[in-house]
């Protein structure tokens, strides 16, 4: 009896000595490198319209979206086809970043209708998706982060008219025929335009310099009364630019473009174009992965949250706002280290 | 009343305990943990966040001292004073200024301006932006302050050169008609300054200048944008020290030092969660070790509670059984404490107990005995026969006055002799009842003996056994008188004595030798069975011994001397 009770009390110290030792020297390590483990950085896969960062937009898309992961504690993953139009590439990206099993996906769908499937094979795997820039035609995606484009086709038409003679004859060129982008922006500037302007025909650059210019310098050829140009993304923008430039007409015919890139500010400089719509991608970016967290924690998120455009102006363009915008310096480098 | 176990008891004092030490020790602790935490952050940062200020100064002084350098150039005081086109000063001029650029990697590139359109460069063969508004050098406007020469843009994208938009703090020193002597840092510089330095895992610095505007910060877009937002109004208007704040949904904790120098407030972000974060290992750790001590607090609880319950548990058992009259048990106690002691000490009670009951349990049949004896001396029939001879034969001789008196004392010796219940009666009443024996017998020897009663005055209402006198006296008659020849006496007197009540049985018979006394008092025989049960009642009765003394002298007589305690009333 004695003896036993010695033994039982000893080992009750034991017990005692070793949790101490645990609680005091094992546990904060254990716990941080838990922290790191589980709740740490969650992986996020971010499928674009395309990653080869040739486009300014999407390179400071990819700044937002690092800025947020370094920010909300995420581990990104960008991916995305080598051009926008590659949307068959787009769809087996998204399959496979299915298989990877990422804890969410942010997509700026190529297509309006064509990715829809693939994002309900994400839902039924149990994988969130965000939209982001441009959305589905499906509710399957918790929440759609970008620009009101209705709104910003109406602002762009709304600056050009600032610019244009009363009841000018405008020409729109679009992007890409059928997407989402192009068909809200466009009838944000039809409704704007809609008894204040002759509006032509609208025409499809298939987001391609080469083309813009060819059919920009074909409208300038076919309407000599032309008091007008709405360019409804940056590399139409582009095309048109040089198109007019040739053209010498850049005086009389007012160009409002959309999207932003070195060429485009330079244009904006010269006066060739009058003025910009500019997204701003790195809040699209930063917002849709801070989003994709609240998500993870299981905090509410709006449905639809728009990032807004801004008129761009040579008037306004070094202001310190916007020359942030403009001229983003790589806010996504790494903090320390 | 609610009874509860010691082993419930000690648990929860042992629980009590640890757990109050522990939470006082812990939330003690852990406050002054993360108060020294809070402090030492706060002094780190304040400091950081200061070496800073005073790097950017040394810094923005070095390039000062370059635009002072320029301004002092005899070319460029040449170029500013004469207007004409002259190539070659103004090739000079261009020179000068590379050479300057050179001097560190950190400047982007230097200007001279003279007038709207006549701007020289350290970037000769770049050329200027050709769509530059009105040719000139017009940023600093808003920043010219009095008193100081030299200004310090924020952070700004210079677009001077063509085909170049580079981010860059501008330094210029323009003098009243214009003219400019510019030098732009490249902003990588005081990026890099400030990146290097992090706070906790997600703190930065930033920096605004006087007018709000951001120099430099992490997320400038965002905050232009109002989806981060940072309380600059309140940090400039502390301009130096500690701000503690809510922004968004987190404890934010500003350290700002504002240089004299350049204006720029240098502003330290740290979060709360993030200083405390370690705090908060502490806190697990400790409840942790606050678990594990309270399991051994319960674990040790539990076997002392057992070392002590469990033998009280067995002691408790036994007294049940004892309660049920069962004193033939013994109680074994498995412990190694006090606990044993006691229960050594119960057995010894138990067993005085029972030796108790016992002897309880003799005296009542010894009791039980002698007044079965007492009973059958009083109807000795021998007495009753002769004395009712002894009344017939006084009928026949016609003497009625003798059997009335006879017939009465021997009335009388019954009424009193015979118990009604009680063991006690009063002295007159045992004398009156010792009259009666002596009368019936005076009648019936006559001449044979003479007796007196003389009880003291004032001391016949006391209390006494009942028949105590009886047995003695019949004694004194048949063992001293009756063998005497001659007439004897029988004398039975009453006293007090202090606190006793003394009786004596005297008479002037046979007496007793030595020899005869000695073994009267060592045992009773059957001869004076009457002495005996008189003794064996007055120690049973009394509680003591040697109330019954016998002094005899052979051939005088002998006397018996009862000394018992006077009592006055039952209850005395």
């Amino acid at each position: 009896m004695k003896q036993s009770t010695r033994m039982i009390a000893g080992l009750a110290a034991l017990v005692l000595l070793a949790m101490t030792t645990f609680g005091l020297f094992i546990l904060p390590g254990a716990l941080s490198a838990a922290e790191g483990r589980y709740q740490g950085r969650p992986k996020v896969i971010v499928l674009l319209k395309e990653n080869n960062s040739s486009m300014t937009f999407w390179k400071i898309v990819r700044d937002g979206a690092e800025s947020a992961a370094e920010d909300v504690n995420l581990d990104l993953d960008i991916r995305g086809p080598e051009n926008e139009k590659a949307v068959d590439q787009q769809i087996q990206q998204l399959s496979q970043a299915i298989r990877d099993k990422p804890a969410a996906i942010v997509l700026a769908a190529a297509d309006f209708l064509r990715l829809v499937p693939g994002v309900k094979e994400a839902v039924r795997a149990g994988i969130p998706v965000v939209t982001m820039d441009s959305f589905i035609a499906s509710d399957d995606a918790l929440s759609q982060i970008g620009t009101d484009s209705v709104d910003m086709g109406a602002s762009a038409a709304r600056s050009l008219l600032k610019f244009a003679t009363p009841q000018p004859e405008v020409a729109i060129l679009s992007h890409i025929r059928g997407s989402s982008t192009a068909r809200d922006r466009e009838k944000g500037a039809q409704n704007v335009l809609e008894g204040k302007a002759t509006v032509l025909p609208v025409v499809y650059s298939g987001a391609d310099i080469d083309t813009a210019y060819r059919l920009a310098k074909e409208i300038l050829g076919n309407h000599p009364n032309l008091g007008g140009i709405l360019a409804l993304n940056e590399p139409t923008t582009q095309g048109v630019i040089r198109a007019l430039r040739e053209s010498g007409r850049a005086d009389i015919i007012p160009l409002v473009g959309i999207d932003q890139s070195f060429e485009l500010l330079k244009a904006l400089e010269e006066g060739v174009l009058r003025s910009l719509l500019v997204q701003q991608p790195f809040n699209m970016g930063y917002l849709s992965v801070v989003s994709v967290r609240h998500l993870l924690e299981h905090k509410p998120i709006p449905r639809s949250q728009d990032t807004g455009s801004i008129e761009i102006t040579k008037e306004n363009m070094f202001l310190p706002a916007n020359e942030q915008r403009l001229f983003p310096f790589d806010e996504a480098k790494p903090l320390a280290k | 009343m609610k009874i509860r176990s010691i082993r419930t008891t000690l648990i929860l004092s042992f629980m009590l305990v640890v757990i109050l030490s522990i939470l006082i020790l812990g939330i003690s602790s852990s406050l002054v943990f993360q108060r020294n935490l809070l402090e030492n952050n706060q002094s780190s940062t304040l400091q950081l966040v200061g070496q800073l200020n005073r790097v950017l100064d040394g810094y923005i002084g070095y390039m000062e001292d370059l635009v002072l350098v320029a301004w002092g150039n005899s070319d460029v005081r040449d170029y500013f004073e004469n207007p004409g086109n002259d190539q070659v000063l103004q090739s000079r001029v261009s020179v000068f200024l590379q050479n300057l650029r050179a001097v560190r990697g950190d400047i982007d590139s230097v200007f001279v301006a003279r007038s709207p359109g006549e701007i020289l460069t350290s970037e000769g063969k770049v050329g200027l932006n050709p769509y530059l508004d009105q040719k000139q050098l017009g940023w600093y406007k808003p920043y010219l302050k009095a008193g100081s020469r030299i200004v310090v843009s924020s952070a700004r994208v210079e677009n001077v050169l063509a085909n170049r938009y580079t981010w860059v703090v501008s330094l210029a020193l323009p003098s009243e008609d214009q003219k400019v002597v510019q030098v732009d840092l490249n902003y990588e510089v005081i990026r890099d300054l400030c990146r290097a330095l992090q706070l906790g895992r997600s703190g930065y610095v930033y920096i605004v200048n006087s007018n709000g505007e951001l120099v430099y910060h992490p997320r400038q877009q965002l905050v232009y944008s109002k989806i981060k937002e940072e309380k600059t109004s309140e940090v400039l208007a502390m301009k130096n020290g500690t701000l503690t704040t809510r922004v968004g949904d987190r404890t934010v904790v500003y350290t700002a030092a504002t240089s004299t120098h350049t204006g720029w407030t240098v502003v330290g972000v740290s979060f709360l969660d993030e200083v405390y974060s370690s705090s908060n290992d502490v806190f697990t750790a400790t409840a942790l070790i606050a678990l594990g001590s309270l399991l051994v607090a319960i674990l040790l609880a539990w076997l002392v509670s057992r070392r002590i319950s469990a033998p009280i548990e067995e002691l408790r058992r036994s007294m049940q059984k004892i309660e049920t009259g069962d004193f033939e048990i013994e109680i074994t106690v498995q412990a190694d404490n006090e606990l044993y002691q006691l229960a050594r000490d119960c057995n010894l009670a138990i067993k005085t107990i029972r030796e108790l009951m016992l002897d309880n349990e003799r005296e009542q049949e010894n009791k039980r005995k002698q007044d079965l004896l007492l009973l059958q001396s009083q109807i000795n029939p021998h007495f009753l026969y002769n004395t009712l001879d002894s009344i017939v034969w006084m009928c026949e001789m016609d003497d009625g006055p003798g059997a009335i008196k006879m017939t009465t004392a021997l009335a009388r010796f019954f009424r009193l002799g015979i118990s009604r219940g009680s063991d006690i009666l009063t002295l007159k009443d045992e004398a009156g009842h010792v009259e009666s024996y002596l009368q019936i017998q005076k009648m019936r020897y006559g001449s044979r003996f003479e007796y007196s009663i003389a009880i003291e005055e004032g001391i016949r209402d006391a209390l006494m056994l009942r028949l105590l006198l009886q047995p003695l006296v019949e004694n004194a008659l048949y063992h001293g008188i009756k063998p005497k020849d001659g007439p004897g006496r029988i004398e039975v007197t009453g006293r007090r004595e202090g606190s006793n009540l003394v009786l004596i049985i005297k008479d002037d018979g046979v007496g007793m030798s030595g020899q005869v006394l000695e073994r009267l008092k060592s045992h009773g025989t059957q001869v004076h069975i009457g002495l005996e049960n008189v003794r064996e009642r007055i120690r049973i009765f009394y509680g003591l011994e040697g109330g019954l003394s016998v002094t005899s002298t052979l051939g005088k007589g002998t006397e018996v001397r009862l000394t018992l305690p006077f009592l006055t009333t039952e209850v005395a």
